[in-house]
């Protein structure tokens, strides 16, 4: 019997000559969800700071390590890093105008593409990232119904504007967060009770489709929950704003309140709507039209016409892989070679959520500590996963590279169940 | 964010977290030796603060510990919150009950060993300039800041909505791989634990070095940024350390400048 190679863990010496050089003009260096801190590298000398270039499913460091990449920039990747399409489908555009005193029509053909393809969607109004959109729904459900409360679920995340922020939270004033109320995910009575608690003061539900929080096992619908939210906030008269930004695209082309069997009054849209080109959409239902038209929200590029006329492109590619049912197979694949490889080892990994954004969790101890050992490993040796947050997939990704993820996290439990 | 604070929170503080260091310094500080050293008898100092719990410190001439006990029995009244703050800033002083051997102890250990916390607590730039009372400065406002997260996630607004994100287990404050400070989380209630860990944390945060974490005590470098560089690091069930960091920077509106 041979044994198994042993891959050679990555160094970063380029990444940590940058940092420093970042750390003397960007505060923390890279502050926000893509550097050391919020991005959970643990320890963060096994991870690499930069990147260098992308193509496909894969990323280069600086040092010019090569990833198979399962966060996808968070989201954005959906068909592959420099989709061909959507490239050429990107540079016709920018060879015609991009930003310009007055919008180009590609704006509304995206519009148009939009409403045809989202099943709850009347009308788009555009933006550009996943935060403008949950903040221009919350107003557009205030606006709508003279109302000052909001309802999330427990363990939200819907930005980092003020509203969306914490109690306990620097910059954010206690005013910010005055009016935000909060529920268990799944928890119907729960939201039953306190949408008659504050009868006739609240304004908006808004949730992501299912529960995909950090730290925790993720968490779908239960039978008849979306049914009843939408029930509740139609007798309560509350707009219900279903958060896509995260979930979009990947579940359901039609919108994931389709998905699960429902309309949204409000959904909104970023991430993977234009393969990585900069753009964030609210959709929303007819009787919300007028009132989204008088709201005063704008900003300087958020009519630029290159995202526009990408997102056409990236939603024509997806329909034609009918990519939803890709990211269920490929997700499927990899998360049960992934929990077997673990078992192997004596280990037990768990993953949950939906497979197109599996979330993983070594359960064998319920620190996370081992969890984030073995998520180092295989970081240091080629497969960018995080300890912390749902995963992502895109449609270049092939079985090839699942065989070559599962080679190399079955190195990365060996290691870590005989420290 | 909340932009006020609460005078009974920062007596909390100073009850439990600046006079609890006391013990520390008594172990840490050269110069509360020849202090203690004038300790004649064991004497329990009870600080009776209205509306707060009642706190004794037991000192003899090797040392200071927190448990009530045998010997001269000092009383400090103190008619509220604002009074116990008050005192600890300098700018008022106790209702002493005790006889005139418990005054000569006010005056010659107490009063003394106070001071001598001040100064390690607000170290001068010449205290810094020494490694080993720079070391021991940051020893103890670690103590200092350790407990106070405690008192500030049992007491203050701020502090106990972040506490209601904490789980159950040991979050551990490690400087390298010499100190191991302990809060132990039990329903969304934390408690500074002065024992040594004798088992493993559910969450850390590791300060490189005393060095590293003086400075971030004292504002004088961001948690943030040194987690990201790598001066910090943490492991482990991170809500439970985003949380604490939470409750530290809240700690820094009551005890900043």
């Amino acid at each position: 019997m041979t044994a198994t190679p042993v891959t050679a863990p990555y160094t970063y010496a380029k990444s940590r000559e940058a940092f420093a050089r970042a750390q003397r003009v960007i505060p923390a260096g890279i502050p926000g969800h893509q550097g050391p801190s919020e991005g959970c590298y643990i320890p963060q000398s096994a991870y690499p700071m930069f990147s260098s270039r992308a193509e496909g499913s894969r990323f280069w460091d600086l040092d010019g390590n090569e990833y198979l990449d399962y966060m996808c920039g968070y989201g954005p990747n959906v068909l592959g890093y420099g989709d061909p399409v959507v490239d050429a489908a990107a540079r016709r555009q920018a060879a015609l105008e991009d930003v310009v005193t007055i919008p180009s029509a590609v704006m509304v053909d995206l519009a148009e593409l939009l409403v045809d393809t989202v099943a709850s969607a009347a009308w788009a109004f555009f933006a550009k990232n996943g935060g403008d959109t949950t903040t221009l729904a919350v107003m557009t459900a205030r606006a709508a119904t003279r109302r000052k409360k909001v309802v999330f679920v427990e363990g939200y995340y819907h930005g980092v504007a003020p509203w969306t922020q914490k109690l306990d939270y620097p910059g954010v004033l206690e005013e910010d967060v005055a009016h935000n109320l909060s529920v268990p995910w799944n928890d119907l009575e729960a939201l039953d009770a306190l949408l008659r608690a504050h009868r006739g003061e609240v304004a908006a539900f808004i949730s992501t489709p299912y529960m995909h929080g950090n730290f925790v096992d993720n968490v779908l619908p239960v039978p008849g929950y979306w049914e009843g939210v939408r029930r509740l906030c139609d007798e309560h008269g509350v707009v219900l704003i279903m958060d896509d930004v995260r979930a979009g695209w990947r579940l359901d082309l039609a919108g994931s309140d389709h998905h699960y069997g429902i309309a949204a009054d409000l959904i909104c849209f970023c991430k993977a709507i234009g393969n990585g080109y900069n753009l964030a959409a609210l959709c929303g239902r007819e009787e919300l039209r007028e009132t989204v038209a008088s709201l005063t929200y704008t900003g300087s590029y958020w009519m630029s016409a290159v995202p526009f006329a990408a997102s056409i492109a990236t939603i024509g590619r997806l329909k034609e892989l009918d990519a939803p049912a890709l990211f269920r197979r490929r997700g499927e694949e990899l998360t049960r070679g992934l929990v077997e490889s673990a078992a192997g080892h004596g280990l037990t990994l768990v993953a949950s959520g939906e497979p197109a954004l599996f979330y993983l969790r070594l359960a064998d101890d319920d620190s996370l500590m081992l969890h984030q050992r073995w998520v180092a490993e295989c970081v240091r040796r080629g497969v960018w996963f995080t300890s912390h947050h749902n995963h992502f997939l895109n449609a270049s990704l092939t079985s090839g590279d699942i065989a070559r993820t599962l080679e190399i996290a079955d190195e990365a439990f060996r290691i870590v169940a005989s420290a | 964010m909340l932009t006020d604070t609460d005078p009974r929170v920062l007596a909390h503080i100073n009850l439990f977290a600046v006079l609890g260091a006391l013990p520390e310094l008594a172990r840490l500080a050269p110069e509360a030796r020849p202090i203690l050293a004038r300790v004649d008898r064991p004497t329990v100092v009870r600080l009776r603060v209205r509306g707060l719990p009642e706190r004794s410190l037991r000192f003899t001439a090797d040392g200071i510990t927190e448990e009530d006990g045998d010997g001269r029995d000092v009383t400090l009244v103190l008619r509220s919150a604002a009074h116990l703050n008050a005192m600890i800033d300098g700018t008022a002083q106790p209702l002493p009950l005790t006889g005139p051997g418990g005054l000569r102890f006010l005056t010659r250990v107490f009063a003394p060993l106070a001071e001598l916390l001040g100064r390690y607590l607000r170290p001068s730039d010449e205290d810094l300039a020494d490694p080993d009372r720079r070391d021991a400065c940051a020893v103890l406002t670690l103590h200092v800041a350790v407990a106070a997260i405690a008192q500030v996630a049992n007491t203050d607004r701020s502090g106990r909505y972040s506490a209601r994100l904490i789980p159950d287990g040991q979050i551990g404050v490690e400087v390298g791989d010499t100190i191991d400070l302990r809060l132990h989380a039990r329903d969304h209630a934390l408690t500074f634990d002065r024992t040594p860990a004798s088992s493993p944390a559910r969450a850390a945060l590791t300060f490189r070095d005393l060095d590293v974490a003086g400075d971030v005590l004292a504002g004088r470098a961001s948690a943030l940024a040194c987690l990201c560089d790598g001066r910090m690091a943490m492991r482990g069930f991170i809500p439970m350390i985003d949380n604490v960091s939470r409750i530290l920077d809240r700690v820094g509106h009551y005890l900043g400048d």
